[in-house]
């Protein structure tokens, strides 16, 4: 190796772990903390997360390796790295963006309106994710909050499956209103975003649950710890699933400093390897038998966001059961009845916009230039009528944090 | 493809119009030291790291976001758009995170945690020990909430609501302990009345007319409890010249939702036939103000500090909260002297200090069944209304 050679590679260890070690400070040195001494407790530091940690020291290192491996050119001025990684519209819950992203986009180059048609779509992308956040997640979010602040003991099935099956959703929209509104911003000043979401709701299998969630998140695992351990081309079969343990058992950690989070890790390492040695559910040939699989991916992402929201792992296991076991004959009682004659109108809205409705309409009408107009023009009228619905909700009060911000 | 960028310019147009309309229609550009305030103290605390600073940080960035949403062009507007998707939707429970459900009288209810009532039991124990050796009578009144059983929330919207198991739990220890009370949720049981009507629709006060019903119940409990020979007739409803304002006024947990989403709520302006001024504040009877800056019409009658020369006996000092303001008034007509006290605004003074030098006959403490448990919760405002030992 020259030495420059080994400049380059100490330096990108160097910027690594000093990326790294920060995040580990902040958010996990009282979670290491609990199980290696027994007064943890007396002496767990009380220090204030920076906001958006998580997801500026991973657009930090994924500058550095890009650099390093020369997929990105390392900026002259300093100023743009900084803005790189501050960017406000990504600061808080990302997508996480690579440091080529942040560029106006090549196939708009030259354009006639380039600009001016990416702020358009980004306003556009804008309303769509604020509309999502405020009419959708922050709606759902009260009936989630209710339940996984009820004592457990007190659930009946369909209040367990109201509340978890309003988690899902919430989550979905709250997370991808605010990817879309990270999106959008990015466009409106002349920038591209990496994509987060893709309904990931009609995902066929686990696997691919990831591939359209949180994309970006899964994408930087791939590139940057994944592969780099040798992905799943290695020889060595067993290599491959300890692999996919290690970036699991990450995945759960990064999400947050609790057995939580690794359990929630470990569930997807499971049924993924899983689904990588019986090769399910690309070897299922009957309709039916997808459709079942498809059941049961969605019932166990539902579990899983369970184990993600509940605070420990004892009170996630026990919603879980509740779920499938009734308890003192009771299958519904009366607060779950009213919850859902109350929301039903809005859990139906999410329900039916984790299918793409609106692009599926819009390709129906692909090739009649009037309709098409027409069909837009109703479209955007309903958006932006719907942003005045949903800043009536802010107004009003109805607004809360966004959930995936303490990540 | 290019109708579609015309119609996404359009909408982009139109989205760049309501943000700077916006800008200038809530002086936001004028509101920038709020920002630039707000940066400066974070900048300032951020290393010192405990959890008052992060309480703090968080409530300064709350004032931040409701100070320019307080401002917000056509605010009063989207308030009422709100209220409007909410009755739409028949939704009881949309802003059920601020204690607000909807019955199907469209009354405005709300639910009460459980309480172990030992607080207000011992110091109400001692507070009548301490009056009893200075020969000082007491009678305790448990104004009700507008539901007299706990069931309701849990039959309408599936809730646990204490306040009934509250007061009875509380009212009834006091009894064991010989203290008098007067429950007034018994006079509505015995007398058949409707309790929610008794209450505003969209404000958690009782009116003006149950206001002088329990003014009444009070004077018969003082005359059968502390040796007063008031005159019940007095509080008769024939004595008083009553006029009723229609949808003249929104409670004040009307307020927290819309107008559109609960109605306006009628009043009764009840004066005596003759001389009242004193406790009745006219400005408020306003129909041309708008009714989310026009003040509380239940605030319009005062809580009295008089001396009432027509009735030649008593000196009370009443603990009252703010029930009292429709009660007090009329039951000052039966009283020579009165005087009435909200710990909430007076905790710092010495409460058996100004008994004692004040010379009252009788102290009366009239709270709402509401206050039972305030106390385990020290950042409530009724926290401190049932410190009654300094």
């Amino acid at each position: 190796m020259t030495p420059k050679k080994l400049a380059r590679r100490i330096l990108l260890i160097t910027g690594i772990a000093l990326n790294a070690g920060i995040l580990i400070y902040y958010k996990y040195a009282d979670f290491i903390l609990s199980f290696t001494k027994e007064n943890a407790a007396d002496v767990q530091k009380e220090v204030l997360l920076p906001l958006g940690l998580s997801f500026f020291t991973f657009k930090a290192i994924s500058y550095l390796v890009d650099v390093y491996s020369g997929k990105a050119v390392l900026s002259e001025n300093p100023v743009h790295d900084a803005l790189y990684l501050s960017f406000f519209g990504q600061i808080q819950s990302g997508p996480l963006s690579r440091y080529n992203d942040m560029c106006f986009p090549a196939e708009l180059d030259g354009k006639k309106n380039a600009r001016m048609n990416l702020f358009s779509d980004g306003v556009l992308r804008f309303l769509i994710g604020f509309n999502k956040k405020v009419l959708l997640a922050n709606i759902l979010a009260k009936v989630t909050t209710e339940v996984f602040s009820t004592p457990v003991e007190k659930y009946t099935m369909a209040y367990a499956w109201l509340g978890s099956i309003c988690f899902s959703l919430q989550l979905f929209f709250d997370f991808a209103g605010y990817s879309d509104m990270a999106i959008g911003l990015s466009e409106m000043f002349g920038y591209k975003c990496r994509e987060n979401f893709n309904y990931p709701y009609m995902t066929e299998s686990v696997a691919k649950f990831w591939r359209r969630w949180h994309i970006s998140l899964s994408e930087w695992f791939r590139d940057y710890i994944y592969i780099p351990l040798g992905g799943s081309r290695n020889k060595n079969k067993w290599r491959v699933y300890f692999n996919l343990l290690v970036v699991w058992v990450l995945t759960g950690i990064w999400h947050g400093a609790a057995w939580t989070f690794v359990f929630w890790g470990l569930g997807y390492f499971v049924l993924i390897s899983f689904e990588r040695l019986t090769k399910l559910p690309d070897r299922l040939q009957s309709k039916p038998s997808k459709i079942i699989y498809r059941v049961f991916t969605l019932l166990f992402i539902n579990c899983q966001w369970i184990l993600f929201r509940s605070d420990t792992l004892k009170n996630g296991i026990r919603f879980i059961k509740r779920l499938f076991v009734f308890y003192d004959n009771k299958i519904t009682d009366f607060r779950a009845l009213f919850l859902l004659k109350e929301y039903g109108v809005f859990i139906a809205a999410a329900i039916l916009l984790c299918f793409p409705v609106v692009p599926w309409l819009r390709k129906k009408l692909e090739g009649r230039t009037k309709a098409l107009v027409v069909f837009d023009g109703i479209v955007y009228t309903v958006i932006l009528g719907l942003f005045v619905c949903a800043l009536s909700f802010v107004v009003a009060g109805q607004n809360n944090p966004f959930a995936y911000a303490n990540f | 493809m290019e109708n579609e960028n015309r119609l996404k310019h359009l909408l982009s147009y139109i989205f760049v119009a309501i943000l700077f309309l916006g800008f200038i229609g809530n002086n936001s550009f004028g509101e920038l030291s709020i920002l630039s305030e707000y940066l400066q103290t974070e900048s300032t605390s951020v290393w010192e790291n405990s959890q008052d600073d992060a309480k703090e940080k968080t409530n300064s960035l709350t004032n931040l976001e409701s100070q320019y949403t307080d401002k917000m062009p056509e605010k009063k507007e989207l308030i009422e758009l709100n209220g409007r998707i909410a009755k739409n939707l028949q939704m009881r429970g949309l802003y059920s995170d601020i204690g607000i459900y909807i019955t199907d009288e469209n009354y405005i209810i709300s639910c009460y945690s459980q309480a172990s009532t030992d607080y207000e039991y011992e110091q109400l124990v001692d507070f009548y020990q301490f009056l009893k050796d200075n020969n000082i009578k007491f009678l305790y009144v448990n104004q009700p909430v507008k539901y007299l059983n706990d069931d309701i929330l849990e039959k309408n919207f599936g809730m646990q609501s204490f306040s009934n198991q509250n007061a009875d739990k509380l009212v009834s220890r006091l009894r064991q302990a010989d203290i008098p009370v007067l429950d007034l949720r018994d006079n509505i049981t015995s007398e058949n009345l409707n309790s929610l009507e008794m209450f505003y629709r969209t404000d958690h006060h009782w009116t003006t007319k149950a206001g002088l019903w329990a003014a009444q119940r009070i004077a018969q409990a003082m005359n059968e409890n502390c040796g007063y020979q008031i005159d019940t007739d007095l509080f008769d409803i024939s004595n008083f010249n009553v006029k009723h304002w229609k949808n003249c006024w929104l409670g004040e947990q009307g307020r927290k939702v819309a107008r559109s989403y609960v109605g306006l709520d009628d009043f009764y302006e009840i004066r005596p036939n003759f001389s009242f001024d004193g406790f009745i504040d006219d400005s408020r009877y306003n129909l041309t103000t708008d009714v989310y800056k026009n003040g509380s019409w239940h605030f319009s009658y005062q809580k009295p500090n008089c001396v009432n020369n027509n009735v030649t006996n008593g000196k009370v000092l009443m603990l009252a909260d703010s029930y009292g303001n429709a009660t007090e008034p009329f039951l000052s007509l039966g009283i020579h002297e009165i005087h009435t006290i909200d710990r909430r605004t007076d905790i710092k003074k010495s409460l058996r200090e100004r008994i004692l030098n004040n010379q009252y006959d009788t102290v009366i403490i009239c709270y709402s069944q509401i206050m039972i448990g305030a106390h385990a919760n020290p950042n409530s405002s009724n926290y401190p209304m049932f410190v009654l030992d300094q």
